[in-house]
């Protein structure tokens, strides 16, 4: 366990510890003993499927070093959900465009399956986005009052609005 | 009475039983008015003061990778602050460990939350909620790797750190290596044989270049150092020469700041 954090190193200091890179597995020769992480460093994100699923299905994006062993166990050790099968979607990332569009990093998804006649239903979210309505209709009536406005002065938009009476 | 709005799923075996003979004419089954879903259950079937005091949920589920519903309509999640290295190096290595999880699970779930709030164009509640959970999580680590060296120390006195070790490349070039485990050992191993051959006269040639290309760059720091100096004087003339060099340290510190990897997402 000593030699396996240290490794690594010390951590840098700025980039946080989701983004680091995880050291590797101690090397296994046969009747050696068998490989066991205490502290993991793995992160997994539950997202919503782009499609009609099965409901025993679901979708992650999880972190580019793990493996499907890694995942399966994963999920069994420490949400204790049994799993049945694990299927990978490795996609690559995109160039950006100067001034217009951000790199975009490549990515690892899973499509999960679980076991045991569990089944998965992705929550209804849209709770979320009812107590942004407010705001909403905010927005929607400074915008009217500032059309409104600039629909009275037509004739005299570049003078400052002190001015305008 | 008030004891209607209690939520049923948050007591205990024992509280109920105890609501139950004590109180007959109360109905212990939950109604729409108290019956939260997902509220999280408690672990504690002995006393009843312990029934109001929640934990990390024991039933474990899918559904931990989301935050709890009541949380879902608030704009403002306050939180305390990250856990301390003071304070951890208290614990012990079996505490450490269950607070290690608890983090994890921490931070997974405020990982989907993010995302769903990306997806609908929404800010986030309390974003820096990530970067404390990171500190805590960092600290435990340092304080595992703190104790663990002392272990080595007594054991075997080292660290267990893998030693850096000076090479030659296959250029002549020397260069400072960190040791690293192998199956086959190096004499074995024909690669890295041919990587690392033994110094030979037509090496002197390119390590004469490389030398003379690291006092230049050498040369034009000192310069450098002097101009700048030279400048500060001629401003503040009262500057004596070890205020000067300390300027100059500063100034170095800067320019690493902005030169390398800064931004954190």
């Amino acid at each position: 366990m000593a030699s396996k954090l240290a490794k690594f190193g010390k951590f840098h200091s700025r980039i946080p510890l989701w983004k680091q890179k995880v050291p590797n597995y101690p090397l296994y020769q046969q009747g050696g003993p068998q490989n066991r992480i205490l502290l993991c460093y793995f992160w997994m994100k539950l997202i919503k499927p782009h499609r009609e699923v099965p409901k025993n299905q679901v979708h992650f994006e999880v972190h580019p070093q793990m493996s499907k062993h890694d995942i399966k166990q994963y999920l069994e050790k420490i949400y204790n959900v049994p799993v049945l099968k694990v299927a990978v979607n490795n996609e690559d990332g995109k160039p950006g465009v100067y001034k217009q569009k951000p790199y975009e990093e490549p990515k690892k998804r899973h499509n999960k399956y679980i076991a045991g006649g569990q089944t998965f239903e992705y929550p209804d979210v849209s709770s979320i986005m009812s107590q942004y309505e407010k705001d909403k209709d905010e927005f929607e009536t400074t915008d009217r009052a500032f059309l409104r406005q600039q629909q009275k002065n037509w004739d005299r938009l570049s003078i400052p609005p002190w001015f305008r009476r | 009475m008030s004891l209607t709005f209690i939520n049923i799923r948050t007591l205990s075996n024992a509280t109920r039983q105890l609501i139950k003979t004590s109180l007959p004419g109360v109905s212990l089954h939950p109604t729409s008015a108290f019956n939260v879903q997902h509220k999280r259950p408690t672990i504690c079937d002995k006393c009843i003061a312990c029934s109001s005091f929640h934990t990390s949920s024991k039933d474990y589920d899918l559904m931990e990778f989301f935050d709890d519903r009541a949380n879902w309509k608030e704009k403002e999640i306050k939180t305390g602050r990250p856990w301390n290295v003071d304070e951890l190096r208290i614990k012990s290595n079996e505490d450490l460990h269950k607070l290690w999880y608890v983090l994890l699970k921490e931070r997974n779930m405020l990982f989907t939350m993010e995302q769903i709030y990306d997806d609908e164009v929404l800010t986030v509640p309390n974003p820096e909620r990530k970067w404390k959970v990171d500190e805590s999580m960092r600290n435990i680590v340092e304080v595992i790797q703190e104790r663990e060296r002392a272990i080595n120390m007594l054991e075997t006195g080292e660290t267990g750190d893998p030693k850096v070790r000076k090479v030659m490349n296959f250029l002549g070039m020397i260069e400072d290596r960190t040791e690293k485990e192998h199956l086959v050992p190096k004499s074995e191993n024909p690669e890295y044989q041919l990587l690392h051959p033994k110094f030979e006269k037509w090496m002197m040639k390119y390590l004469k270049l490389y030398n003379e290309k690291q006092l230049g760059e050498e040369q034009q720091l000192k310069k450098t150092k002097r101009k700048y100096q030279e400048r500060l004087k001629k401003k503040f003339p009262h500057l004596t020469q070890e205020e000067l060099e300390l300027g100059w340290e500063k100034k170095q510190e800067e320019a690493k700041k902005f030169s390398s990897y800064n931004v954190y997402d």
